[in-house]
């Protein structure tokens, strides 16, 4: 269990679609070889089918009884080719006919872009930027036979050890979000890294940097200063995708429900929706009734003269407050870590595992936490009410499931201080054999 | 009553005693033959249309099959392939195997490809092109102590007390020498690994030269078709053999 999680927020009431971050990402990350086809950022129009094409209705994830229920492997053609184009012929290059890639088109990331959907007079659609959701219970992590994949301890960031994968894709085939991605060049599976060489530096995700709707928010979730705290824990407004997945995701939404409809002037946004709940629904859980609902209260509020703080964070007009990076609490948990692994090791000496992450130490990170073990881990309170799960704790009664908020803590944002430290059980004596 | 009871007991005093000691045409079907090889370097072995090959004998070696892991893996369809395997062995103890198996569809690694119409440049200079598919390969397993062995190393990779030698080919790709103690523990080892593989109709014949295999040391093997997405545990595998 991670001593810290850093997670992100995007209020898709302010997506434009712009692709902005898309490139971001693709500039920083994925433009070596092999990675054409890789978008460990992409944005996609909804309803609609995805990229790769039909991911959420493959399978992946958990089923109810924890099993994994890995999809098909997706085929190169649900990806589609990279544009390559002729580039001596620069644009028109002196002959009526336009530069147009090399070979036809069958599918891209957004191919279905602004389809969405109609009823009656009214088209609907909107934008859902994907990244990897570095989620609580990583199916990737559960379904690589190498333990290749690790979530770190210090802030939550699932990655895959390049040394140890070997490209079987179990984890694609586990991911209910297929945001792992195998490069044929290398022979490895590649994915949102989190950007974690930037946050180490103090500077936050590429694709949250360059948004020019300001829709990210980006900080631990744990950390009760951080905009991804108040989202998801105190003010409630943003919901994780696919919540049936059982893979507790680390990446939330504040759901679309603005604009409203054209010409539904007196009417809720829930009695007269411009998406259809029911997609909504499928997409984020049931809570989404209730988090509209609370939205539009504040609207309201807003609109009367009153103050809202909700929406004024959602506004996020300075960077200061839609991010909270915070390199030092996050190198002081893995040096706590190293520490506490010092201590353990027999030898008395620092186990090459936990030497600490490579802007540190030089070395690679820290290999593969426990894969079988991980869903029997008991959540710190901070995640447990993060997820409504029940916290292993009888002196504690959280649960933001049910809506009773935190009676067993002094306060509702800071659950975990009133409480035994982080809780990290698994860790010991794990193998990564 | 008690005529089943003896025929019972019979029975189970044959099994125990077989399973103790098996007869020596058991232990015979167990043990690869090798015959001395001509006076050729292992280069010209390696390659498997050389008049050395024609004199040796073909063992018969036969394959079961690793249970699917996920429900979504290619489901068991009851093909157990079987592969012809010839050894030669070297005054130096190094031994060159000439294996052959049938195999009507071939899966090499899709390693990139270059598209050809894009002019001089290239954003990528090599597309991922077929990111589902799974190489055809082969393997032979061998304990990291040759020689004779009491007991022979887990079939999943080994173990602690008992590491093994994968010298692996993967179509498309090559040879690979990796190290392995347990299951999930095979790491590669930055070691040539001398070997040639060909594709003539629906076989594939791979060659391949194993250093210092000291006489009675196990072996055992294990193909991957591709075209039913093996990978990994996901394998045809053989019992341990002795090579003579």
């Amino acid at each position: 269990m991670s001593k810290h999680q850093y997670a992100m927020v995007m209020d898709l009431n302010k997506c434009i679609g712009c692709q902005t971050c898309t490139l971001a990402c693709k500039k920083q990350w994925t433009d070596g070889d092999g990675m054409d086809y890789m978008y460990w950022n992409n944005v996609e129009t909804h309803p609609g089918i995805g990229y790769p094409r039909g991911w959420h209705t493959i399978g992946g994830g958990f089923d109810a009884r924890r099993n994994l229920r890995p999809s098909p492997l997706p085929p190169k053609e649900d990806y589609g080719e990279a544009f390559e184009y002729d580039y001596g012929q620069r644009l028109y290059g002196g002959r009526n006919k336009p530069v147009m890639p090399n070979r036809p088109p069958t599918y891209t990331p957004n191919w279905d872009e602004d389809v969405g959907g109609w009823d009656k007079d009214n088209p609907y659609f909107f934008y859902l930027p994907r990244i990897c959701n570095h989620c609580t219970h990583p199916a990737c992590l559960e379904a690589c036979p190498r333990k290749a994949i690790y979530k770190r301890t210090e802030d939550g960031i699932v990655l895959i050890d390049q040394e140890r994968c070997r490209g079987f894709r179990y984890c694609i085939k586990a991911c209910p979000y297929k945001k792992i991605y195998y490069n044929e060049v290398t022979g490895k599976s590649e994915k949102c890294i989190f950007c974690y060489p930037r946050l180490e530096k103090g500077q936050v995700n590429a694709c949250a940097a360059q948004c020019p709707g300001r829709i990210r928010f980006v900080g631990l979730l744990d950390d009760p200063e951080s905009p991804v705290h108040k989202l998801v824990l105190k003010y409630r407004v943003a919901l994780g995708l696919f919540p049936e997945k059982g893979t507790h995701p680390n990446v939330f939404y504040v759901p679309p429900f603005n604009p409203p409809k054209a010409g539904s002037a007196g009417k809720s946004i829930l009695e007269d929706p411009r998406l259809p709940l029911d997609y909504l629904i499928y997409l984020f859980g049931p809570d989404v009734v209730r988090v509209i609902q609370f939205m539009e209260g504040e609207l309201t509020k807003a609109q009367s003269g009153g103050q809202s703080e909700v929406l004024q964070l959602l506004i996020g007009r300075d960077a200061s407050v839609r991010y909270r990076v915070v390199p030092d609490v996050v190198r002081a948990a893995a040096n706590r870590d190293v520490a506490q692994k010092m201590e353990q090791s027999p030898a008395g000496g620092p186990p090459q595992a936990i030497l600490g992450t490579p802007a540190q130490s030089g070395v690679k990170p820290p290999p593969a936490r426990h894969a079988l073990g991980s869903k029997h881990v008991p959540p710190t309170p901070e995640v447990a009410m993060a997820f409504g799960v029940p916290v292993d704790n009888p002196a504690s009664s959280c649960n933001t499931s049910t809506g009773a908020g935190c009676a067993g803590c002094a306060a509702q944002t800071a659950c975990g201080a009133t409480q035994k430290g982080p809780r990290h059980q698994g860790e010991e004596g794990m193998t990564w054999t | 009553m008690d005529l089943m009871r003896a025929i019972l007991a019979m029975a189970i005093l044959g099994f125990a005693s077989a399973a103790a000691e098996p007869n020596a045409e058991d232990k015979a079907a167990l043990e690869i033959p090798s015959e001395a090889a001509p006076e050729v370097s292992i280069e010209e072995l390696l390659d498997a249309d050389n008049a050395a090959w024609r004199a040796v004998p073909a063992f018969a070696v036969h394959f079961n099959r690793t249970p699917p892991v996920y429900a979504t893996d290619t489901k068991d369809d009851g093909d157990r392939p079987s592969m012809t395997v010839q050894v030669l062995r070297l005054p130096s103890n190094d031994v060159v195997f000439r294996v052959q198996w049938q195999d009507p569809t071939a899966e090499q690694v899709a390693s990139g490809a270059r598209f050809p119409d894009s002019g001089e440049d290239h954003i990528y200079k090599s597309h991922s092109t077929a990111t589902d598919t799974f190489p055809d390969a082969f393997c032979i397993m061998v304990p990291k102590q040759r020689g004779q062995h009491l007991s022979y190393p887990s079939m999943m990779m080994g173990e602690g007390s008992n590491p093994v030698d994968l010298y692996y080919w993967k179509a498309g790709k090559g040879f690979e020498l990796l190290n392995a103690h347990g299951r999930a523990t095979t790491a590669a080892v930055a070691e040539e690994i001398r070997g040639s593989a060909r594709r003539v109709a629906d076989d594939w014949t791979v060659t391949m030269a194993l250093p210092n295999l000291t006489s009675q040391t196990p072996v055992c093997f294990a193909l991957w078709n591709g075209d039913k997405d093996h990978r990994d545990g996901l394998k045809y595998f053989s019992l341990w053999y002795e090579v003579e």
